[in-house]
């Protein structure tokens, strides 16, 4: 499935666009501990996490994720949207908690 | 960390006055004489009664009201003209620890036990007999020794130094990750006992933790103290150092200098403090850098936590 | 849903089962690695899913009210963590799902998050 139809199915606000919004998403990865996102997400996946600080930007890049979603409603911090700009990751954010979000990716048939 | 002064208290929480109190009742009736009841105490070597009609309470007498009464030299009089009436009481199922407040907040050498349901005495409560029934639980969890010297230092005056109050304190140990959340959550255990409603226990132990967790992680150590009245929890937390410089900064969400291990450990998202604030009735944050951090909470308990 | 069968949606192994309640009804979970951010919450969530497996998941669903606990990601549970959820009455379990996984496994079955973001 492709970032741009998940923000559409998923109402998520986008914050700051990709350089490449009709990338595929190859999975999910939730979790708000970082050394754990470095060691586990796969490349191309959504990160779901309620951490704001610019460092998720970092291993965004590191990972070759293919997009940041912000739950509970979290605004990302100003540096952390600028650094997003600056590497052309995807930020996008909800109102809707982590498991409920995680439930409606899973529902569009995204996987781990 | 369990010492013998909180496993004393949590025995306090858990047995009921039923489990303690002395249900040989030796009671007098309202039309039963003055004289009648000089007679008892003299013999029974007590120094109060409870005064019955039917299985009802309807008063209690004491040493003291007999002997206002034998100095006053009135004639002889019926025990009901004398007595007080409406006394202090205690209920049956009450955790043990009701009676000691009680005990502390009145200073009367015994309470009449009523059944709740349906309001007739069935025991009497004294001081000796709360000691002997602690000791006795007490007592099958440590060895003899250890109990000697306990019942030489401890006791009474330390689960009440003041009057009307309950208080707990709980040491905790900087970096101590694998026991860090344990005070909060013994307090926690012991509000629930004390009968206290749900959603404040929620609130105390909420806050309790988060200033507990960010004593573990930011400082080499500190305190925490609870302080139980009939109308307020309060906590205390002091720890010495190394301060926070900051304070208007410290309580904003989302503020935190908190290290990648403490993350890792799923803390330190700067919600703390703004969360403590939230759960409490009235927060003060003192700290002096260099020297170390008080904090003080109070969160209202209100009426009906306690029959009265 | 039953405990039992969330069990079996997340081949879950079981630590600790308060009072040995397979049928213990959960309707509501949340997902989170952050404790505090729970702690911060308005409703309490009858079970909790994290990554965490340190002596604070347990300890944050006692002191919040939440009854049941899912360690993701196949983290090791070690014997004084089981020792902990015995003492506090907490049930735990643990899966090698990830918390994206299990999150939409369960998110599938029709358990709900109690969530409401706060002011
Ligand atoms: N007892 C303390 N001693 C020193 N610093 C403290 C103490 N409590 C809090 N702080 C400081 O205040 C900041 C905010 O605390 P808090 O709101 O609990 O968030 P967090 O612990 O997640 O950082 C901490 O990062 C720390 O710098
Ligand atoms: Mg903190």
């Amino acid at each position: 499935m492709k970032l741009n139809e998940i923000i559409k199915s998923c109402g998520l606000e986008l914050k700051n666009s990709a350089e490449d919004m009709d990338c595929d998403v190859t999975g999910g990865y939730s979790s708000d501990l970082l050394s754990d996102v470095m060691a586990n997400a796969k490349d191309g996946n959504v990160w779901i996490t309620l951490q704001t600080h610019n460092n998720i930007v970092a291993v965004a890049v590191l990972r070759n994720l293919a997009g940041i979603i912000l739950v509970n409603g979290r605004e990302p911090e100003e540096s952390t949207l600028a650094k997003a700009k600056e590497e052309g990751i995807a930020v996008m954010s909800t109102p809707l908690s982590t498991f409920e979000i995680v439930g409606k990716l899973y529902g569009l048939g995204i996987r781990g | 960390m369990e010492t013998k002064f909180d496993k004393t208290v949590e025995i306090l929480f858990e047995l009921k006055v039923a489990d303690v109190m002395r249900k040989d009742i030796i009671s007098i009736g309202p039309s039963d004489m003055m004289s009648q009841l000089k007679k008892t105490l003299q013999e029974r070597r007590i120094s109060g009664l409870p005064v019955v009609k039917g299985s009802n309470l309807v008063g209690v007498i004491s040493i003291e009201d007999l002997i206002r009464w034998l100095s006053d030299g009135d004639a002889d009089q019926r025990v009901e003209e004398v007595m007080s009436k409406n006394p202090q009481c205690l209920y049956a199922d009450q955790p043990l620890i009701h009676a000691v407040k009680k005990f502390d907040q009145f200073g009367f050498g015994r309470f009449p036990v009523l059944d709740r349901e349906s309001g007739k005495l069935v025991g009497i409560i004294t001081r000796g007999v709360i000691i002997n029934g602690t000791l006795k639980k007490l007592e099958k969890e440590y060895k003899e020794e250890e109990i000697r010297q306990y019942r030489a230092s401890h006791f009474f005056g330390d689960i009440s130094a003041d009057q009307k109050k309950v208080t707990l304190k709980f040491k905790i140990s900087g970096k101590d990750f694998d026991n860090a959340g344990k005070a909060s959550t013994t307090m926690k255990k012991n509000l629930k006992r004390m009968g206290i409603q749900p959603d404040i226990i929620q609130r105390a132990a909420i806050a309790s933790y988060e200033a507990e967790m960010n004593v573990v992680i930011y400082t080499n150590g500190g305190v925490m103290q609870y302080t139980i009245t009939e109308d307020k929890l309060s906590l205390n937390v002091t720890d010495s150092g190394p301060g926070i410089d900051d304070i208007e900064k410290a309580m904003q969400p989302g503020y935190t200098t908190s290290e990648s291990w403490v993350k890792e450990l799923g803390f330190g998202a700067g919600m703390g403090l703004p969360n403590i604030k939230k759960c409490s009735d009235k927060m003060d944050l003192q700290s002096e850098v260099g020297k170390g951090t008080t904090l003080k909470i109070e969160i209202l308990i209100g009426e009906d936590h306690e029959v009265k | 849903m039953k405990i039992g069968e969330i069990i079996k949606l997340l081949n879950a192994e079981v630590h600790y089962l308060h009072n040995n309640q397979s049928d213990a009804e959960i309707k509501s979970a949340a997902a989170c690695d952050l404790l505090s951010d729970i702690l911060a919450r308005v409703h309490v969530p009858d079970l909790l899913l994290t990554g965490l497996n340190n002596a604070q998941a347990i300890r944050t669903c006692s002191v919040f009210g939440i009854k049941a606990v899912v360690i993701v990601r196949g983290r090791p549970i070690d014997q004084k963590l089981i020792d902990l959820a015995h003492e506090e009455e907490i049930t735990l379990l643990s899966t090698k799902d990830s918390l994206f996984i299990a999150s939409g496994k369960l998110f599938s079955k029709g358990i709900e998050d109690a969530f409401e973001p706060c002011e």
